[in-house]
């Protein structure tokens, strides 16, 4: 590493003389930076604003209403943004080169996803200025944290708005949110966590106000850092790259980035102490019976491949709480997987067919929620399960969940026009399913479970529908 | 049982064919518009050979020609949305997806441009020469410069999620045509309506590199330029036509 101060896990802090020295000069900056009523933009009040406040862009304040989401400047953008705090608050403490911590949620250690004690203890905001009220007194589940997709995503965009990519999709004219894919990172666990904590976090336009979001987002760029380190190539893109946002800056008045300048973190002026990709599970296998191994990896060999739709559904979807819907799967002749040379010696249609499924399983296969729109959003974050038995709850079914659908950011990316394309992993279900004889190659059921709800909680009152649900295969 | 893969069944991947660039042929039909256009004016410019130059005037100031002009200049732009939608679908059913988005697209324009000419038929309003041109160009200029343009351009570019079997899907891709031929209405119709007052093929090839030059890929803060730059387009056109005017 560069000689540049790190950005250190929060659970890895020195605790052993009480509350350590890092989250001692966050607390003393975040006080400074509320004594610092608006119009002041290195106030606190100020900063959250430029993330969200109204959503819709305000002559007298053209700050406000920056953050970018659901699609390819998630990244960078709130990169810079975090940077900007971070020299805030070194500026206001006398301490430039304090760095923020980051919540290292990822770690396999389950203390580690509960909020960090100091933002929640004590819990009197006068006192403590790390606390707000409203946030869910539970850890993060398992689910909300896991980075899997998010590190398996092969490219940093796909730039055809469909599944797999990391960075979340292309955008070529200015939108706050919403208009694009939303990347996997983006997805789980940036949307997830701000889901499963809950009060101000859960709506991107009071989001930054709560302290632990610049912790969240550390963590986020670290990820970024992590799956680079891990291999993975930034876009390339001029576009993307020679894209600029400007901010509020305590020594110059104003900083202008460039989305180029923004690619190596110590070029910044920081670094993140530990860029060890997390554990994941491993894959669930596919039991072949009518494909060689062999040619089922020589078919998945890692390229840049044109996702192929393998089935939709017919109407858009109202996605309610238990509500199942129904995904008609192309006939198996008419892919374009049937043109595959390891699919083509197969003996008799039904040897075909069955070596089609094989093909499409053994690959990377992506539920997609197209558009989704919604008001009155009261569900945060849906549980999606496949192929459920009639009449039984999608919660008594855990072995088929396969993914979830957190609904950051969902409303504005309503009144934005677009909604939320948002692409879910459901390789491993997918496969269990067929290694149990239980895939159907006519149709595939998706059930929808109120896993979390938001602080609104009136299910019965929201408005929430997909466009559509898709299933690629990559 | 296990299929093995010769080498003999291997076949050469589609996506080098126009299965892969399922928006070729709409790129290729705005060529042929543009080539008929050319080749219109240039019969119009040509020695005067009485009967051949009569027909030509006659179908140049025609509603047809004017569909004509659309073609050119509108379905390069619809041709994105159509490839997009496209490749989200089903393979088999690119090319029939591409052929329903374009319908949708170019009836749309069809009837806005019929709507244009009953206007100007209802009115009694010429609508032509260089005095007409200043007013729509400057007309064009204002709309360009609008913040519900701006936000409708955006919008443009939400791509619906079609169904993919029987009439829904049919019906589905022809409303999202249509859908995407009312936002280029929306968005380039004050533009388009320029080409009332004068067809001539220079005013076309300018307005064409104006809507092109907005919808290209680049920096998003050159976003903001896209739309000024074409404004000022518009306002030094309605400067000169209203200049020839007053002389």
């Amino acid at each position: 590493l560069a000689d540049v101060p790190l950005r250190r896990a929060v659970s890895k802090l020195d605790r052993s003389h009480g509350i350590p020295q890092e989250l001692k000069d966050y607390a003393d900056g975040v006080r400074a930076m509320m004594e610092r009523p608006l119009p002041d933009p290195l106030g606190w009040v100020y900063q959250a604003r430029i993330h969200g406040f109204r959503q819709h862009v305000d002559p007298a304040h053209p700050d406000w209403d920056k953050c970018q989401h659901q699609q390819w400047f998630f990244l960078p953008w709130h990169r810079m943004y975090v940077r900007q705090l971070e020299k805030i608050i070194g500026h206001l403490i006398g301490k430039p080169d304090w760095r923020i911590p980051y919540w290292d949620y990822t770690s396999p250690d389950e203390a580690d996803w509960a909020l960090p004690p100091e933002f929640a203890d004590p819990p009197d905001p006068d006192t403590n200025p790390l606390f707000v009220p409203g946030r869910s007194p539970d850890p993060l589940q398992e689910s909300d944290r896991d980075p899997a997709a998010a590190l398996a995503a092969r490219f940093f965009t796909t730039h055809d708005n469909l599944a797999d990519d990391f960075g979340s999709g292309v955008i070529h004219h200015p939108a706050q949110f919403g208009h694009r894919e939303t990347g996997q990172l983006e997805y789980k666990p940036h949307n997830q966590v701000h889901n499963a904590v809950g009060g101000l976090m859960e709506n991107p336009l009071t989001a930054a106000a709560d302290p632990i979001f610049w912790l969240h987002h550390a963590s986020i760029d670290r990820l970024w850092e992590v799956w680079r380190a891990d291999g993975h190539t930034n876009e390339t893109d001029s576009g993307w790259l020679g894209t600029t946002f400007d901010f509020p800056d305590p020594d110059v008045g104003r900083k202008t980035y460039k989305v180029s300048d923004v690619l190596s973190t110590e070029a910044l002026g920081y670094a993140y102490d530990d860029l060890t990709p997390p554990p994941v599970a491993a894959p669930e296998p596919l039991q072949t019976a009518f494909l060689a191994a062999e040619a089922l990896e020589e078919a998945a060999v890692d390229e840049r491949r044109e996702p192929e739709l393998i089935g939709a559904t017919a109407e858009a979807v109202p996605l309610e709480p238990d509500s199942t819907h129904t995904i008609e799967l192309a006939k198996s002749t008419t892919l374009r997987l049937s043109e595959e040379p390891v699919v083509q010696d197969a003996a008799g249609p039904e040897a075909f067919a069955q070596a089609i499924t094989e093909l499409a399983l053994g690959r990377k296969v992506f539920l997609q929620l197209e558009n989704v729109t919604g008001r009155n959003v009261a569900v945060g974050i849906y549980g999606i399960y496949l192929d459920v038995p009639e009449g039984e709850r999608p919660a008594d079914h855990p072995e088929l969940k396969a993914g979830e659908f957190p609904t950051f950011g969902l409303e504005a990316a309503t009144a934005d026009g677009g909604g939320i394309t948002q692409a879910i992993d459901i390789t491993d279900v997918a496969r269990r399913l067929y290694n149990e004889g239980r895939w159907n190659p006519d149709r595939l059921q998706v059930s929808f479970d109120a896993e979390r709800l938001t602080s609104n909680k009136n299910v019965a009152g929201q408005a929430v529908h997909a466009d559509g649900i898709r299933v690629y295969v990559v | 049982m296990t299929a093995t893969a010769p080498a003999a069944t291997r076949r050469a991947p589609r996506s080098v064919s126009l299965w892969g660039h399922p928006e070729t042929w709409v790129y290729a039909l705005a060529a042929v518009a543009w080539i008929d256009l050319a080749g219109l004016h240039l019969d119009a410019a040509g020695p005067p050979h009485a009967h051949h130059a009569t027909a030509a005037v006659s179908h140049h100031h025609s509603t047809a020609t004017w569909l004509l002009m659309v073609a050119a200049m509108m379905l390069p732009i619809a041709a994105p949305g159509a490839r997009y939608l496209a490749r989200a679908g089903f393979w088999r059913r690119r090319h029939v997806t591409t052929v329903l988005y374009v319908t949708g697209f170019s009836a749309t324009w069809a009837a806005f441009a019929l709507a244009l000419r009953l206007a100007q038929a209802t009115l009694g309003v010429p609508g032509r020469g260089p005095a007409w041109m200043a007013a729509l160009a400057v007309a064009a200029a204002a709309w360009q410069s609008s913040r519900v343009r701006r936000r409708l351009l955006t919008r443009c570019s939400v791509a619906p999620a079609l169904p993919q079997r029987g009439w829904r899907a049919t019906s589905r891709t022809i409303q999202a045509g249509a859908r995407s031929g009312g936002f280029s209405i929306a968005t380039c119709g004050a533009a388009m309506s320029v080409m009332v007052a004068s067809d001539r093929l220079a005013l076309m090839a300018v307005l064409f590199a104006v809507q092109t030059y907005e919808r290209r890929r680049g920096p998003n803060p050159f976003a903001e330029r896209r739309w000024q730059a074409p404004a000022a387009v518009y306002a030094l056109l309605a400067a000169g036509a209203a200049a020839v005017a007053v002389i």
